[in-house]
């Protein structure tokens, strides 16, 4: 009992420490495939650094919810990894407190709080970004919904410490024609949730044309840094439940002894590092798309997780 | 015998995952605006049917479906997108400016 305490809080260690790193060397692949030489892939630790040293201004005009909001955005994405399997295939001691949906609606409400907080100081970039992201949020809420019925309905549970091990025994599952429709429109559903490329810029400084970015403008000092690194946190959340729960187990510790866990951490970051090279080339080989045309995409997302129950649905 | 069951579900997964893949191909070629990435997905979507069609012939071990698998291959994926290619006017090839460059150098 006590073991999966620790691990658990291990778990939760790993994910605040590696997030940054992993959004570095997103950031150092981008630009070196754009010819350029790129930030060390230390810099978002760095940034984070810098700017917890720095002062931070607060405008009067703003209430509780802006002060609170940084708070929100960094602690969500910790409890959701207590939820999910980051590093050992068998469930935590916090693995039966909530199930897949209660992951889904812990992040979205951070996601809800930053844009309450983007409306309530009254810059005019801040709004406009807060409804964006929302129209995007409505948009992929629904494709979230689809793809964890379809696990669900597949492995029979909503709990992902149960939900992922039913892809690979027997390995014949994994080539499932609702698995492999599932995993793109989860694909899909990652680029939108984080910002990536055809649907928004994450590296442009235009504010006219930021969807997820502008919602962070408002904030300087500690809370832009928790910002930040709360932003990093849940993309590697994200990225987590993708390959832990909804593609394979692989890499993950089945033991309970401390350096099975431990040899998983290298395992997990190679997953993530693979999966990354992907991305890389999925943003690198599109141009982004004008905002209007975002609701194709997720309809395209849409209509794949349909067609993945649909097909699971035929199977029966 | 257990052996030749695992590759017989595994193959009988692929197969059904070529029909899935193959909806989702019908709707690309339909939400897709570009001429050529629409016959391109045709294309893909001809080599699954083709897959299907030969996994199928190797269950079965059918000399016909081997033979339905070589016919799409050559029909729907070769001579169909070469016609339709033929076709089509230059200005669908004209318009692309930007191509595509991996610099190795500062890798």
């Amino acid at each position: 009992m006590a073991n999966k305490i620790i691990f658990n809080i291990i778990q939760v260690l790993v994910v605040m420490a590696f997030a940054p790193l992993i959004k570095g060397i997103l950031n150092r692949l981008k630009e070196n495939i754009q010819s350029k030489r790129g930030p060390s892939i230390f810099q978002p630790y760095l940034d984070i650094w810098k700017l917890f040293h720095k002062d931070e201004v607060v405008s009067e005009q703003s209430s509780w919810i802006f002060r609170v909001t940084p708070y929100v955005v960094f602690i969500t994405p910790v409890f959701v990894t207590l939820l999910i399997p980051v590093l050992t295939g068998y469930p935590l001691f916090f693995a039966f407190m909530g199930d897949m949906l209660g992951g889904g609606f812990i992040l979205a409400l951070g996601g809800f709080f930053a844009t309450l907080a983007a409306v309530d100081t009254g810059n005019p970039y801040g709004p406009m970004g807060a409804s964006r992201t929302r129209m995007v949020g409505f948009l992929a809420e629904p494709v979230f919904m689809i793809v964890f019925f379809t696990v669900s309905f597949v492995a029979g549970s909503t709990i992902p410490y149960i939900v992922h091990k039913h892809w690979v025994t027997p390995l014949a599952n994994f080539f499932e024609p609702s698995h492999v429709l599932m995993m793109l429109a989860f694909l899909m559903l990652i680029v939108a949730e984080t910002g990536r490329i055809p649907v928004d810029n994450p590296s442009g400084h235009f504010e006219l044309a930021m969807i997820d970015e502008s919602k962070g403008l408002e904030y300087s000092g500690k809370s832009a840094a928790l910002m930040k690194w709360g932003g990093a946190m849940k993309f590697f959340v994200l990225l987590c439940i993708f390959l832990n729960v909804l593609v394979t187990p692989w890499g993950l510790a089945q033991g309970e002894t401390f350096w099975e866990v431990l040899l998983a951490i290298p395992l997990v970051l190679l997953k993530v590092f693979t999966f990354i090279l992907i991305l890389v080339v999925i943003e690198s080989s599109l141009a982004k798309l004008r905002l209007f045309r975002i609701t194709e995409f997720l309809g395209a997302a849409f209509v794949t997780s349909i067609a993945a129950m649909i097909t699971r649905l035929l199977e029966m | 015998m257990q052996d030749y069951n695992a590759v017989f579900s595994v193959l009988t997964k692929i197969n059904a995952l070529a029909g899935g893949l193959f909806l989702l191909t019908a709707f690309g070629i339909i939400a897709m605006r570009q001429v050529l990435a629409s016959l391109n997905i045709f294309v893909f979507q001809s080599i699954l049917l083709a897959t299907s069609a030969f996994i199928l012939g190797y269950q079965h071990s059918s000399i016909h479906l081997f033979v339905v698998a070589g016919i799409i291959i050559v029909i729907k994926t070769i001579l169909i997108p070469w016609l339709l290619r033929r076709i089509i006017s230059k200005e669908v090839y004209a318009r692309r400016e930007i191509s595509q460059v991996l610099n190795s150098v500062c890798v």
